[in-house]
């Protein structure tokens, strides 16, 4: 009896854990449809910035990483995504393209990220690119 | 009793290095770097019960070690080795509240500790600080793949309690 009770405890506890962390995710995603400005970092500096509602035709940036990988990114109106990496997994690939700036695309052996910043607090994602 | 202990200790290590191999052959299910099993945890969850924090680091950092090697992947070395140690503080110090009845929970938190330490490593190394949001993903994703893992350590660990293969050590005394 007293097992379960812990048991029970605990999994509450788990369960809040994940309320929690669904909470923060959903309150993160809220301000996300207004304009889009993707910024592709490299080792901490924005090395491109794509406004996404102005993109007309589809096209794709080669990224040349400092260990010698590669990434093919494709910026399409509205989304952005990689499409190539030298990496094994490809991780980055198969995560497809994204919208919002809920989660970036990061592809972590060619230390690259691909982030979408909304215009209000695109001036604080710069400043913290350039000072770093 | 030395000689028993190495010998035990070297099939332990033996068997984290498989599973671990085995895993990384598995394509990821879910596209988000960082989300993953972690079987070989199982591993060190056991020893860490079976013998104590010593033993179950030095088969961690030596499972680390030699997988990046025989992987020959530097990149996931760092990450692998920085989730490591981060769980490895949490788990040490959560065992000694939490008995091997509760080794699912004790699994969870080592899966959140490990998820944590990959992101500090992964601001660290790329800079980026809008990577905080993989932070609440990879949570959810530590407590099913902790549950998951934990379980598995605490029935495997209970069958062979029972089978009387691993019998009570010192380390134990702490748990009787």
């Amino acid at each position: 009896m007293e097992n379960i009770k812990q048991n029970l405890k605990w999994t509450c506890v788990f369960l809040l854990l994940i309320i929690i962390s669904l909470l923060v995710l959903f309150i993160h995603k809220q301000p996300g449809e207004t304009a889009k400005t993707a910024q592709i970092i490299q080792d901490g500096q924005v090395i491109q910035t794509i406004d996404l509602q102005n993109v007309k035709e589809p096209y794709e940036l080669e990224i040349t990483a400092k260990n010698g990988g590669h990434n093919t990114i494709r910026a399409e109106n509205g989304k952005i995504g990689i499409i190539h990496a030298s990496c094994p997994d490809k991780i980055c690939v198969k995560q497809g393209f994204i919208t919002n700036g809920t989660l970036p695309i990061v592809c972590l052996p060619n230390k690259l990220s691909v982030v979408i910043v909304n215009d209000n607090d695109e001036l604080d994602a710069v400043t913290g690119g350039v000072t770093q | 009793m030395k000689t028993k202990k190495i010998a035990f200790m070297s099939v332990l290590l033996g068997l984290a290095l498989v599973i671990f191999t085995v895993e990384a052959q598995i394509p990821p299910i879910v596209p988000i770097s960082g989300v993953k099993l972690g079987l070989a945890n199982v591993i060190n969850l056991m020893t860490l019960y079976m013998l104590g924090r010593k033993e179950s680091f030095t088969i961690l950092v030596l499972r680390i070690v030699l997988s990046s090697i025989f992987a020959g992947n530097i990149t996931g070395f760092m990450y692998s080795l920085s989730g490591g140690l981060v769980s490895f503080m949490i788990i040490s110090v959560i065992s000694i509240f939490l008995k091997e009845n509760r080794m699912w929970a004790v699994s969870i938190f080592g899966a959140i500790g490990h998820n944590i330490g990959q992101i500090m490593m992964a601001l660290l190394l790329l800079k980026t600080p809008q990577l905080i949001w993989y932070l609440p993903v990879l949570i959810i994703s530590a407590v099913i793949t902790g549950f998951f893992t934990g379980t598995v350590a605490q029935i495997t660990l209970k069958q062979l309690r029972k089978m009387n293969y691993v019998k009570p050590t010192p380390a134990e005394e702490n748990y009787a």
